[in-house]
């Protein structure tokens, strides 16, 4: 934890310099630091350096839209970047397919489905257009738009706000940052109020499923928030193995397939039906055997057999306690049913389900059981 | 080389392939996919806490802690074989998201974690509310059913899509009775994940059940 006053020609620089200088110098890559806003007194603390996959210009924005609520929003209490970081997760992760420009302008812009009330993207209510079609492209239906998915007519409530001057755009970064933590903060509320932070959530979408799916990543959030297992060099073995499994990307999941010299077919059957004898790729634990194979470390063929070799690392030291190149698990209390393969910053790479293929994830925020390390 | 030796050699050749292939295919040899697990492999239950040196190029296997079963070893149910028609798992447990027809697994597994307490006959209307009102929930499909539970809102929905109900089991909770349950669903970025946890009221009226918040 470091904590700095900024001098007024640290201020001028702008917060993400002074961020990537405190990050150059934290230890282990991740400190902390408690900031002002500009016009605000109160110190809001704030993360630095590269966190818990979110892209790192899209966590720049999340820490500027907190850090001015004391004096945009000076009565709400206990708004976070998780908070805003878990709403872009389940609304577009993270902007994921997208680029992110350093004025945060993302391209292409980000829209969601029509919502013409014809059942396209599971919306069955028509949303009659409010923006003449400037945001999302039709002048006769509304759509979300942007990485945390306003309807035009609530981004426009908050765009003098959000931009004084004019220009804001819902495609930008900062702009829907900074709307959604005033659309969070409501008139005053405090979010420490569990009632209130539920609300402050509902009224973004209509479903308490969708609360607890925000409240489950922002956990995630904040327990990756501390890690500094994620951003550091590793070793040239870890690096291999990881690229191992990287090169893999694609290629599809088949039951029982895979081992140390690579995809291959699979056994008959999944229980959902995928006869893996009919498809070249890997099956979770399929993907660990070669990619660790390629370091020569020979692994156990299936995942629950996988957690036990190494150092065990319990779930209940949280995802923060992994490094890259650690096996992660999932589980419950019947045992282990997968495994990926961790690469930092609350990231892996797995092959997660039949019928999908392998691919880089956000380390799933539901049944984590730990991880195993064989390489340091 | 004898014509004797013509057959023999690619025959003997042939059998030891069969052979190999029988030995491959035998309970505990086989490469079993990766959901394979034994109950004294669970997330918190390992005995894998020891660290161990790092393997290195050529060493083999890192050194396991000797509690460490291999698959071979424990194997504790039929290993699935080439020839079976389903029910690949050792252990029953179907993949991640393995799809519909690896629910009824999912929901076996669940209910004996999380045991029931009402009678058969609750149980079953019990079970088909719940997946009706979280359907609800989480698609907006027929919520106009329950006016109290889902009382009109300004607050426009995105619904979750792909959305079905895995597992259902419930207890009773006081007065009421609490559903837990496993759906699966993507999410409004379409993210699609199965196994995600949800829990529910259920109240007992005079005309049937309520869903109560």
């Amino acid at each position: 934890m470091i904590r700095i006053r900024r001098p007024k020609w640290v201020r001028k620089i702008g917060c993400l310099g002074v961020l990537g200088v405190v990050a150059l110098g934290a230890v282990g890559g991740l400190g902390m630091l408690d900031m002002e806003a500009n016009q605000g007194s109160d110190p809001v603390t704030v993360p630095v350096g590269t966190v818990v996959g979110v892209p790192q210009r899209m966590m720049d924005a999340y820490v500027r839209a907190v850090a001015a609520m004391p004096t945009l929003s000076p009565s709400c209490k206990g708004l976070d970047w998780q908070l805003l970081a878990a709403l872009a997760q389940v609304e577009s992760t993270q902007a994921a397919g997208h680029t992110i420009a350093d004025d945060g302008m993302i391209s292409p812009p980000i829209v969601g489905p029509i919502l013409d009330g014809s059942g396209a993207g599971g919306n069955t209510t028509p949303v009659r257009d409010t923006d003449g079609g400037k945001w999302d492209g039709n002048s006769t239906y509304d759509a979300a738009v942007g990485p945390l998915q306003f309807l035009p007519s609530t981004f426009a409530g908050y765009a003098d706000k959000v931009r004084p001057g004019g220009g804001a755009n819902p495609n930008n970064i900062d702009d829907e940052a900074m709307a959604a933590a005033l659309y969070l903060c409501g008139n005053g509320r405090d979010l420490t109020d569990p009632s209130q932070l539920n609300a402050a959530i509902y009224q973004y979408n209509a479903s308490m499923a969708y609360v607890d799916e925000v409240l489950h990543w922002r956990q995630q959030f904040a327990s990756l928030g501390t890690s500094t297992g994620g951003g550091g060099p590793v070793s040239e073995r870890v690096q291999r193995v990881i690229d191992a499994a990287r090169s893999q990307t694609g290629v599809p999941y088949s039951w029982g397939g895979g081992n140390e010299q690579g995809k291959s077919t699979g056994v008959c059957c999944s229980e959902g039906g995928q006869d893996g004898r009919l498809v070249v790729g890997f099956d979770c634990s399929g993907l660990m055997l070669y990619s660790f194979a390629q370091v020569g470390v020979h692994l156990p063929r299936v995942a629950a057999d996988q957690a036990n070799v190494g150092t065990r690392i319990p779930a209940s030291a949280g995802v923060s306690a992994l490094q890259p190149g650690d096996m992660v698990f999932f589980g419950n209390s019947r045992g282990i049913y997968h495994v990926g393969l961790y690469i930092g910053g609350g990231r892996m790479i797995n092959a997660p389900k039949p019928g999908d293929s392998v691919k880089e994830a956000a380390v799933w925020p539901y049944d984590y059981a730990g991880g195993a390390r064989v390489l340091s | 080389m004898s014509m004797s030796s013509r057959v023999l050699v690619p025959a003997a050749c042939s059998a030891l392939l069969l052979a190999l292939a029988l030995t491959l295919l035998s309970p505990g040899t086989e490469p079993a996919p990766s959901g394979h697990r034994t109950p004294a492999a669970t997330a918190t239950a390992t005995a894998a806490e020891q660290p161990v040196p790092e393997a290195t190029p050529g060493a083999g296997l890192p050194p396991a802690p000797a509690a460490a079963p291999t698959v071979a070893a424990t194997a504790s149910s039929p290993t699935p074989t080439a020839a079976a028609t389903a029910s690949a798992m050792p252990s029953g447990a179907p993949a991640a998201a393995d799809g519909p027809a690896a629910d009824p697994a999912i929901e076996a597994a669940f209910v004996r974690d999380h045991p029931g307490n009402l009678p058969s006959a609750d149980a079953a209307v019990v079970r088909t509310l719940a997946q009706e009102v979280w359907t609800a929930e989480t698609t907006g499909a027929d919520r106009a059913k329950w006016p109290q539970y889902f009382p009109p809102t300004p607050v426009p929905l995105r619904p979750y899509t792909q959305v079905r109900v895995q597992a259902v089991t419930a207890r009773t909770d006081g007065d009421r009775v609490r559903v837990e349950l496993l759906w699966a669903g993507a999410d409004p970025s379409g993210d699609f994940q199965a196994s995600r946890p949800g829990v529910l009221y259920l109240t007992r009226t005079a005309t049937g059940w309520e869903p109560t918040r």
